[in-house]
């Protein structure tokens, strides 16, 4: 009973663009966009457009930070590119904001 | 012509407001899915006591924290989650039967670190098989 339409992340020409709400029911549409991303584009960073996010909890976070240890191990970073006031939210009140690449 | 005395005539506080709405209980299988449910009943309880957009996704980032925590920490069994506005502030209280609890597990320290950073307040408890877990999110300006 899958609702495709609470968080779709699409293939962009910089990279991806999640929308929609991210928590422990969607979270698995992220994590398999970042490890198929990263499989498809073996070189340069790995950016993430979160503009549309609307909702995100720490087990979003938790996708993040494991994109981000898996990306620096190959040698690449993950780009959270214009983060919503939510995602930016969540960044800063659990310290992410400075570990991870945020880029307006 | 009759004269509006009172602003929630309209159903509209205008802002903060003393008054309590609530406890609504809701009691849910551990399906994470669910969390979108807890969620809007909790975006209407702050809406009701005149909490801004800003606050409302406050209460819901609470309520999320507080139904992952359970769901993960738990038994596998129904999840309580308790809502109540009073005061210019939303108390969201959850519990859930475990058999143990793991303080460490990264997730629930993950958890804790938004709660601390969200909430006012938030406590945790392991007793008698249950996890409780609590936080408030005030609105300080009023």
């Amino acid at each position: 009973m899958n609702d495709p339409d609470v968080l779709t992340v699409t293939v962009t020409a910089t990279g991806l663009a999640a929308a929609g709400e991210i928590d422990t029911s969607t979270v698995s549409v992220l994590t398999v966009a970042l490890e198929s991303h990263m499989l498809d584009s073996s070189e340069g960073d790995v950016v993430l457009n979160m503009a549309a996010v609307e909702f995100i909890d720490s087990s979003g976070l938790r996708v993040l930070i494991d994109a981000h240890r898996t990306t620096a191990q190959a040698g690449r970073l993950l780009v959270i590119s214009e983060p919503s006031i939510v995602v930016r939210r969540l960044l800063e009140v659990s310290g992410l904001h400075t570990h991870l690449h945020v880029v307006p | 012509m009759s004269e509006l005395t009172d602003s929630n005539d309209l159903g509209y506080s205008g802002g903060p407001t003393k008054q309590r709405v609530g406890p609504v209980e809701i009691c849910i299988p551990p399906d994470p899915r669910l969390a979108r449910v807890v969620r809007l009943a909790a975006s209407a309880v702050a809406a009701q006591i005149g909490f801004d957009v800003d606050l409302i996704d406050d209460v819901k980032l609470v309520v999320s924290e507080v139904l992952l925590a359970l769901v993960e920490q738990g038994d596998g069994g129904r999840v309580t989650v308790t809502l109540t506005g009073e005061d210019a502030a939303v108390m969201v209280s959850g519990v859930a039967a475990a058999s143990s609890f793991d303080p460490s597990d990264p997730g629930f320290v993950l958890s804790r670190q938004v709660l601390e950073g969200v909430a006012s307040s938030h406590q945790v408890s392991f007793e008698g098989g249950q996890i409780r877990l609590s936080a408030v999110v005030s609105d300080i300006t009023s």
